[in-house]
């Protein structure tokens, strides 16, 4: 069916009432997502699209038994309304904003990990389980329910790939944008877990691009896994120390290069694709040549 | 943003961390005058926010004035991995007794930072770990705690070191590591880290990243930025809110993410053309912002075509349609522009576009968009 966001989520919107918190709860309300309630603070009392706003996060985790959040603060407050949805005990949250200090993503992560919460992102489009819900700013019509999960460091690229997918008759149990600054909440290893052990999910198709060491993670977990990762790499043409708009996105020195990724994917038996366009293919194969699920229980 | 060696050093030194005394000059002629404050010999470095500039003869012990017009015959005018060398250093010579490591960095494996410090500087530390790991000296930072001089102290003796020297690396160290965090840094690093005859430190080089995500808490930096190792282009992206970065071809590309842009590159200089730039515009698209980022892009006289690839998630891809439609009819040249759109307010954004003349692409191949510029080139010419 899902991972992370299912249908037993219910979700906050904390900054509900600013200029992109109000219009995206309109299109997560609008897709079916399980909103609850708002928070601004200081906005208590009121609505936005007929959802309820409250003071803080622990009020909607009283009255509503919210346990998941996505978080549309602006970057300097965002380190704050994570801290506060951490310690009201939300165990889901989803960091959409871009320009978060690192030093603040240290603080939100390791918070997060002490309390066994999920930190999606920062700078993240969020995450999708189409035809459940989405909390995040990625367009619904991009995704189709089905049976392949998908993790993506771009938001745009995975909206390309589930194009592809969707296009060959596939569809995605859940669409996870993880982050694209240098620092993340929850770690690759993390989304591949819940994807492997999920029923729902034949294979994992793993987008990435250059700069940063979360393929080589991906790699390195990846090689006890059950289910089947095909990956792409995104970045082949970006010259050396530059900054390709997502500030994890640098090659340094031969660190972070396309080469070093795909060298470390394929020697843990991930399938590369040189090409998003191949990506059906693979899938294709994949489901061609064995029974996915006869292909994880060999594995087991 | 990195910092040039000379402007970390000058935190370095508002830090009390001693620096080799150095003068920055941006000419030939300035550099001979300030030769004569270093008694006949000194270090001459060009200024890039990049490494390996060592082995590509960017540092050099001059000795004359010979020696000057020789390094400045080298590198005046020339780019260094993409970087134009405006810049110079010159300083004096340390009388060098030994050459350390050390530095604080993020650690995105830990979720932290990690401090290293090695007895053997002046060397690519990456390499000396992997070769000789028992040199290298590595801590975990926990960001939720904070470390001491004491703590630097205890690691450091049990790693070797006593007596003065200890004593003096671990109060650098607890320097770093509090500057690290009080500024919003990514990456401090020293190397080498000189010690001399009477046993002194120097930071006789410097890196100094900072966290452009945090700079606005930060006003120290912020005149920094003004003075940011960037090009024009650059600078204007940064006024429009966009991620600009010059590249060598003739194909303009704009896209509303960072992948999306980099795909689009890769599958432009795949087919065989050459991409021009990567501009992404990130989540803030107005019309504005179209409109003068096809102006950007078109600015590269050597720009023929120009491809826009937008997703509307959070982007209104009806604001992009009106800023791409202004931005073409007020170019001063005749530029091909082709577009490709999916997402929130789709069909309205295409009918904008398609009204205007601009070839539209419906779906979501990137592969496809490239087909389309390849066909119109070749109809053109």
């Amino acid at each position: 069916m899902s991972i992370l966001l299912t249908n037993d989520t219910r979700a906050i919107i904390q900054g509900i009432t600013g200029r992109i918190g109000s219009i995206q709860a309109m299109w997560m309300k609008k897709y079916g997502t399980n909103i609850v309630a708002g928070v601004t603070p200081g906005n208590g009392g009121t609505e936005v699209e007929r959802i309820p706003v409250y003071d803080d996060v622990f009020e909607t985790v009283e009255k509503h038994q919210a346990n998941a959040s996505v978080i549309f603060v602006p970057a300097p407050f965002a380190k704050d309304a994570v801290l506060e949805a951490i310690d009201a005990g939300i165990k889901l949250i989803v960091c959409v904003p871009e320009h978060i200090p690192v030093n603040d993503t240290l603080i939100m992560r390791s918070k997060a990990q002490e309390k066994g919460v999920i930190l999606i992102g920062p700078n993240t489009p969020g995450i999708i389980s189409p035809g459940i819900g989405k909390l995040g700013i990625m367009p619904a019509n991009m995704f189709n329910k089905g049976r392949i999960g998908l993790l993506s460091r771009s938001g745009t690229l995975s909206y390309e790939v589930a194009g592809y997918i969707n296009a060959a008759g596939y569809g995605q149990s859940t669409m996870i944008g993880i982050g694209g600054d240098p620092i993340r909440g929850a770690d690759i290893s993390v989304y591949l877990q819940q994807f492997d052990e999920d029923p729902d999910t034949d294979i994992v198709v793993l987008v990435g691009e250059i700069g940063g060491s979360v393929e080589e993670d991906a790699a390195n977990y990846a090689k006890n896994m059950k289910k089947p990762v095909i990956a792409f790499i995104a970045g082949k043409n970006a010259p050396e120390g530059k900054k390709m708009g997502h500030a994890g996105a640098i090659i340094d020195g031969k660190q972070g290069t396309v080469e070093s990724k795909v060298k470390a994917l394929k020697e843990a038996g991930v399938i590369v694709a040189d090409r998003i366009a191949e990506i059906p293919e693979l899938i294709n194969k994949l489901y061609e040549n064995q029974n996915i699920s006869e292909i994880a229980s060999a594995k087991e | 943003m990195k910092l040039l060696e000379h402007q970390g050093k000058q935190f370095l030194s508002s830090w009390d961390i001693p620096v080799p005394r150095g003068i920055v000059v941006k000419t030939k002629e300035k550099a001979k005058e300030a030769f004569h404050e270093f008694n006949g010999k000194a270090v001459l470095k060009i200024q890039v926010p990049v490494g390996g500039r060592g082995k590509a003869g960017g540092v050099k012990l001059v000795n004359s004035i010979n020696d000057i017009d020789e390094f400045f015959a080298k590198w005046q005018g020339r780019d260094f991995k993409s970087f134009p060398v405006e810049t110079f250093l010159i300083e004096e010579i340390l009388n060098i007794k030994s050459e350390m490591y050390i530095s604080i960095a993020l650690n995105p494996k830990a979720g932290g930072l990690i401090f290293i410090f090695s007895r053997e500087g002046g060397v690519d530390i990456e390499e000396v770990a992997e070769k000789t790991p028992e040199k290298v000296l590595k801590l975990n930072l926990k960001p939720t705690e904070e470390y001491k001089e004491y703590y630097f102290r205890k690691e450091l003796r049990k790693f070797g070191l006593k007596g003065k020297i200890l004593t003096k690396l671990s109060r650098l160290a607890e320097k770093l590591y509090l500057n690290f965090k009080k500024n919003d840094l990514m990456l401090v690093e020293i190397n080498p880290l000189v010690i001399v005859e009477k046993g002194e430190i120097f930071a006789a080089d410097s890196k100094i990243e900072v966290d452009d995500s945090g700079i606005f808490r930060h006003k120290q930096f912020q005149e920094f930025r003004e003075l940011e190792y960037i090009t024009e282009l650059e600078k204007e992206a940064q006024d429009i809110g966009v991620t600009y970065v010059k590249l060598d071809g003739d194909i303009g590309i704009i896209a509303s993410g960072a992948g999306l842009a980099m795909e689009t590159i890769d599958l432009v200089n795949a087919a065989g053309y050459k991409s021009a730039n990567f501009l992404e515009t990130g989540g803030g698209i107005t019309k504005e912002l179209i409109h003068r980022s096809v102006h950007l892009v078109t600015k590269d006289k050597n720009v023929r075509a120009v491809i826009v690839s937008l997703y509307g998630g959070v982007n209104p891809l009806v604001e992009a349609a009106k800023g791409l439609v202004s931005g073409k009819q007020s170019l001063d040249r005749d530029v091909l522009i082709i577009a490709k759109a999916l997402g929130n307010q789709q069909e309205e954004c295409w009918k904008i576009l398609e009204e205007a003349g601009i070839p539209i692409l419906k779906n979501h191949r990137s592969e496809d968009i490239v087909e389309v510029l390849k066909q119109r080139l070749e109809v053109a010419s």
